[in-house]
């Protein structure tokens, strides 16, 4: 059942466009990460589907209903907002009131509502207290809080977890999956964290200046990556990047990157490869491991440049005039200037033409 | 201030009067002469108001401007008050003080409120046109009074209010609206907008948020545009002296009919006293709000 349906929606600020005919469409229950660099037009999606922007032609639909036009208290959503945007001038307890209240709510029914979900989120003994004298995290829950106690239809989150330190921030996620695994409602969530999309969400869109690059699984937007820009911009560290040709002889093909025919002959092609064709070849470094001898591809290349993480070894690697990045287990530390033999995990290749940079 | 220990190094401890030392010293007698010379030039006029004030009138005759009263009373306070006679009437300031008041206070409040509400539509509702109108309204607070006299003398004339109390309301809130504006929205500007959005997707309305969100974080503006404007308008001459009759006139044309009154021996304690009346509510309501004045003179520049 679709609960929110985006259709061919467009935002102009004057000349710029910052939305360019944007379809999506969000089934009951998913939690839906909206997910680019800054400036790609992801918060004014949110803002948009909010009702906090007008958008310039286009329609949105919540549950059914054509809310284009619909003021943002009427569309039956909650929103999360990075600044937390709480009122400064009233304690937790009308923060989490407040929505209620403004909808005539009489105070017998909010009261035990605002406990019960302060207790879930462990802020019932903050209650009295006025936002300044919180903590950050705690103030996010607070505004967690406010936007649950309304039970909307959407959940809304505007890169909510941006101003907290990094332990918090990691243990706030996991906190907001399991709620949201527990309330089931559905949720629109944007961030420029690739790790809290790929954690959070149930589907991801990525977005580059406007237009939505691609959606998808997590892992499928990780592992198939439509073009050059998602395949790069999700990851770390990044993709490698190999350019090359495409060869085609005797019904095999592979690619020449220079330093190595690497063979495609596994490789699951979108559109038919022509030979001689200008490729770029990604390949994500877990999936370039030091040889065991059993791969069918391997080379044998010399580090340049080890980078230790703790949990992993990431090892520059000098192939031909260029450097790709192997991620070894911890307990393999190579040489440095010791050539290594890697082995290439083939199933998980991307190639993309090197021109449209699109997935081929 | 506590004393220049940095003037003081140990190393020097041997010569008493350093160089250094010295010149320190010099800095510190230069300032507070300065501000010496700068107190006095304020307190010593109102010094002179006091004191005069409690003399009685061959006191006065008698010269010593600066000395204390030797037989203080406050007759001429009680004159001032209740029996001086400004033009024909012998009633004293008690009418035309009242007169002040019921201009000022509505005048303040109208005005101070709608310069609210105006500066929140401007800072946080963006209309098409926000900016001209505000550019406008700046514009407005350049307009010199004495342009206007001649048309608003005919407009209130037209509304069947000149003379009257409420025509000086009216005039005062016009003029008002500009400075108190400026003054609201750009406060509202350094409040954040999510606070808005937050409140709109709570349910809350334009005037809700307003009142319940926008309004309680702004004590110290509402302060500044409250003292602003009462000053303004408390000691408005200008338009005071155009638009008002003998019965609706203000305490600043009362005191200037009475301290310029060609009849008789000019009273001087009557005047004096008569002008710290006049000067009186300016100074209480600076005394008593003044520290949240200062606050939020300065609140933008530290909270950026």
């Amino acid at each position: 059942m679709i609960d929110i349906r985006i259709s061919n929606c467009n935002k102009n600020y004057g000349s710029l466009r910052v939305l360019k005919d944007i379809n999506l469409e969000i089934e009951r229950s998913e939690f839906i990460v909206l997910l680019g660099p800054s400036g790609c037009g992801k918060s004014t999606l949110l803002h948009i589907v909010a009702g906090l922007d007008r958008l310039s032609s286009g329609a949105i639909e919540i549950g059914g209903r054509d809310v284009t036009d619909v003021e943002p208290k009427d569309r039956d959503i909650a929103m999360v907002f990075q600044s937390y945007a709480l009122y400064p001038t009233m304690s937790v307890r009308s923060n989490m009131e407040f929505g209620l209240r403004m909808r005539g709510k009489p105070m017998s029914e909010i009261r035990p509502l605002v406990e019960e979900k302060a207790r879930m989120l462990h802020i019932d003994h903050l209650l009295d207290r006025r936002p300044s004298q919180l903590s950050g995290g705690q103030r996010q829950r607070v505004a967690i809080g406010r936007a649950l106690v309304r039970d909307p239809k959407v959940f809304l989150f505007d890169e909510p977890l941006s101003n907290l330190d990094a332990k918090l921030r990691a243990s706030m996620r996991t906190e907001i999956k399991k709620l949201h695994q527990s309330l089931g409602t559905t949720a629109i969530y944007v961030t420029h964290d690739q790790l809290e999309a790929m954690t959070l969400a149930t589907r991801m869109v990525v977005m580059k200046a406007g237009e939505i690059q691609q959606v998808g699984k997590p892992e499928e937007v990780y592992h198939r990556p439509v073009n050059l820009f998602v395949a790069d911009f999700l990851g770390n560290p990044g993709m490698n990047f190999m350019k090359g040709h495409l060869r085609l002889e005797g019904g095999r093909v592979s690619a020449d990157v220079g330093a190595a025919t690497i063979p495609l002959d596994g490789y699951a092609f979108d559109t038919a490869p022509t030979d001689g064709q200008a490729v770029v070849v990604g390949l994500r470094p877990e999936s370039v491991q030091p040889s065991t001898g059993g791969e069918p591809f391997a080379l044998t290349l010399k580090p340049t440049l080890i980078e230790h993480t703790g949990s992993d070894n990431l090892v520059v690697l000098a192939m031909g005039g260029e450097e790709i990045v192997g991620k070894f287990p911890s307990d393999m530390l190579p040489k440095l200037g010791e050539p290594v033999t890697v082995g290439f995990d083939l199933a998980r290749l991307s190639v993309f033409d090197a021109q449209t940079e699109r997935r081929i | 201030m506590s004393a220049p220990t940095d003037a003081m190094p140990r190393s020097n401890r041997s010569g008493w009067l350093t160089p250094r030392r010295t010149k320190a010293i010099l800095k510190r007698v230069v300032l507070y002469l300065l501000l010496a010379i700068v107190a006095f030039f304020f307190a010593g006029p109102l010094y002179i108001l006091l004191s005069t004030s409690f003399k009685t009138m061959p006191e006065i005759q008698a010269g010593g401007l600066m000395s204390l009263p030797h037989e203080p009373t406050a007759q001429a306070w009680v004159t001032a008050w209740g029996e001086a006679c400004i033009g024909i009437t012998c009633g004293g300031l008690k009418g035309y003080f009242g007169n002040s008041m019921v201009m000022a206070v509505p005048a303040v409040l109208i005005s101070v409120m709608i310069g609210a509400i105006n500066g929140y539509a401007l800072a946080k509702w963006p209309f098409p046109g926000a900016r001209f109108v505000f550019a406008a309204l700046v514009a407005g607070n350049f307009v010199p009074f004495q342009v206007v006299l001649a048309p608003v003398s005919v407009t209130l004339r037209t509304l069947g209010l000149f003379g009257s109390v409420e025509g000086l309301i009216l005039i005062h809130v016009i003029y008002g609206i500009p400075i108190t504006t400026m003054l609201f929205r750009n406060f509202f500007l350094s409040v954040p907008n999510d606070l808005i959005k937050a409140a709109r997707i709570d349910g809350a309305g334009f005037f809700w948020i307003f009142f319940r969100i926008v309004l309680p974080l702004s004590p110290s503006v509402i302060v500044v545009a409250l003292i602003l404007q009462f000053t303004g308008i408390w000691n408005d001459f200008l338009f005071a002296v155009s638009f008002s009759n003998p019965s609706s006139a203000p305490m600043t044309v009362a005191l200037n009919n009475l301290v310029n009154s060609n009849f008789g021996v000019k009273e001087y304690n009557v005047h004096m006293a008569a002008t710290v009346i006049a000067a009186a509510p300016t100074l209480i309501l600076y005394i008593l709000l003044g520290r949240y004045f200062l606050r939020g003179m300065t609140a933008g520049a530290v909270k950026g």
